[in-house]
Parts: C-alpha cells; structure tokens; sequence
C-alpha cells in the first residue's frame, strides 16, 4: 500500500492554492509558490500535486503521461481526488505531462470548440527547470506591458505556443510546474521568441 | 498474504468497530496504553450514506433514507493503512476506529487487541442486544382465538 497523506488542512489549503493559482492564471507568466505540501506524490512535484489536489474532483478525467503515471500516484489521485483516470489524452480535462511529452499527445488535447471552449484540456507540464531556456516574450490580458520567461519548453509545446493552431477562444491552457513553483500560460497570451 | 487480515476476519473486527460505542471504545483504548506513530491519510469528515431497504424483506431494494456516517483513513509508521465508517458525527471515535483497524493487521498487537478489544466490545454489543430484546419481550403479547362452539 502506497497511500500517503494530501493537504494538512484540506479546505484551507486548497482555497489557498487556489488563490495562487487564479494569481497565475490571471497574470500570466508571474511564478507563484504552493507551499502547503510537504511533499509532492513521486515523480510528482510539489506543485503539481498541489495543483491536482486543488483542481482535480470526480467531474474532472485526468490522462497522465507514462514517465508521470506511476502506481503510487494513480492511487493516491484515486484516493484523494476520486478523479477518474483515463487512457487516452482526448477524454481528459487535466492533462499532466513531463517533457517527453509527444507532438501527437499534445494535439489529441481537447481544444474546446467555438461554441464551448470551456470544453478544451487544461495542461500541467512539469519541467525540470523554469529558467535557462529559450528567452520568451509575453503580452496580453493581464500582462501591463510585457514579462519575459525562459522555461526549458519541450520542444511540439513550444511550437504550439508560437503557432497557436486553434484560433481563439479555442486551445488549451498551460501550467507550467517545477518543484514547488508554478507559472501559468492561458489562451490568452501572446507568446514570442525574442 | 497475511491470515491476520483475512477477509472474513477482519469484517468482524471492522462490524465490531463500527457498532462500538464511543466511550467503551475509548476507555478500553486508552487502558492499552498503546502510543503508536500514525499519520492522518484522510481527516474524519461527516458526510450522508443512503440506506437501502427492501420491501418485505427480500422484495425490491428502495433507499430508506439517509444516515449520518463520518469516515477516517491513516496510516502508521510502518505502512499499514487503517479505515473506518462509524454512523454518527463523533470524529475522534471515527480515528481511532481507523487506528485500531491498522493495528490488528499487524502481528505484533493483533492478537492482544482481539482479546482485549474486540471480544469485549462484542460482548458489550451482545448484552446491548440481549437487554433491549429482554425489555421489548416483557411487553409481547400473544394473540389467540377461542374455538368457537358453532363450527363444530
């Protein structure tokens, strides 16, 4: 048996880390800590543990990639957030990804459709570093004039963000995940090499 | 696996534990002296189970109504992960229901913990039912028709 212990406090700590999150969300490419746990569930981070404990619920399919989706893991996603877990990337709302994460993974995403673009995939990418990569430039809602970010990016999604191949308000939000820190890409943003 | 844990063993001891009383529970408990190192996996939280009845006693199930059942998971030191379902609000007995679930599935306070709890408790149980079911029989009354002459 693999079970380990989640939030301390569950209702405070996840209202908390949901404060950080909708902070990431709303101003996009700001690093916010999720400090609650003490540690995350391996190879899972901090911060993505976080995040799942926070978000994840039995509304919401989960697809993990293979290097992620361990048994201990999966247990303890069952156990804590009594999120159903799927096989395939298409039925999942959270995708959580390292970065051996495929170009044909990354576009079987749901990307939500004109009508309905709440109906599109939230992906969790945990990265070893979020700095020393290519220099990235960000504009748009919730950035005052520009932030620059240099996350070590795989290499389909940082195409994906460049591209953006589903117009808006199609395509998938991006949250960026390394030890107990966080950074968040919506849709919204304006994403260039520079 | 271990026979300690055993399926049909340790529905008795998770039935004894969930129709324990609190205060029997906790004074039997705290008389083991027992201080094991334990995690709380899931904090006891109340919640609502649906009953299922069924009509006549064994026609089509149908939902009686709700019950109020509060439910704890932790895990001690060594790994053993404890679980309890006690109807009622009483966190604490909820816990310690769950500790005592992972220390009878280790050997080494197995069997002290079955002889110590787990029969007495069951006794208890016995002679709650035994008393109620003296105090409802001292109310029974048998119904009986006189044969009457005219059918003769």
């Amino acid at each position: 048996m693999t079970l380990t212990t989640a939030f301390p406090l569950p209702v405070q700590d996840a209202q908390h880390c949901f404060r950080r999150l909708l902070k990431a969300m709303s101003e996009p490419g700001l690093v916010v800590n999720l400090t609650a746990l003490k540690h995350g569930w391996p190879p899972l981070d901090i911060a993505t543990t976080s995040t799942l404990l926070t978000l994840a619920d039995n509304d919401t399919p989960l697809w993990l990639c293979d290097a992620l989706g361990n048994d201990m893991v999966r247990q303890n996603l069952r156990f804590h957030t009594n999120a159903p877990l799927c096989d395939a990337p298409q039925q999942a709302q959270f995708a959580i990804a390292d970065d051996s994460l495929t170009v044909a993974q990354l576009n079987a995403l749901a990307q939500g459709s004109a009508a309905q673009p709440e109906r599109s995939a939230t992906l969790v990418l945990q990265l070893p570093a979020l700095s020393g990569g290519l220099m990235l430039r960000l504009t748009g809602p919730g950035i005052a004039d520009e932030r620059m970010i240099a996350p070590v990016l795989p290499e389909p999604v940082l195409q994906a963000l460049l591209e953006r191949p589903q117009p808006f308000p199609m395509g998938i939000d991006l949250i960026i995940t390394c030890g107990e820190r966080l950074l968040a890409l919506p849709r919204t943003t304006h994403v260039e090499v520079c | 696996m271990n026979p300690q844990t055993a399926t049909p063993l340790r529905q008795r001891w998770m039935a004894v534990l969930a129709h324990s009383h609190p205060r029997e529970l906790a004074e039997r408990y705290a008389a083991l002296n027992l201080n094991p190192d334990y995690e709380v996996l899931r904090q006891a939280e109340t919640g609502l189970v649906q009953i299922q009845g069924r009509m006549g006693g064994s026609g089509n199930p149908w939902f009686v109504g709700d019950a109020t059942l509060t439910r704890a998971a932790i895990r001690l030191g060594s790994g053993v992960c404890g679980y309890s379902w006690v109807l009622g609000r009483d966190r604490e007995h909820a816990e310690r229901c769950a500790l005592v679930d992972a220390l009878l599935q280790e050997s080494a306070h197995h069997a002290t913990l079955m002889e110590t709890l787990i029969d007495s408790l069951e006794a208890c149980r016995d002679a709650r039912l035994r008393e109620r079911q003296r105090k409802v029989a001292a109310s029974r009354v048998d119904f009986f028709t006189l044969v009457r002459g005219d059918n003769a």
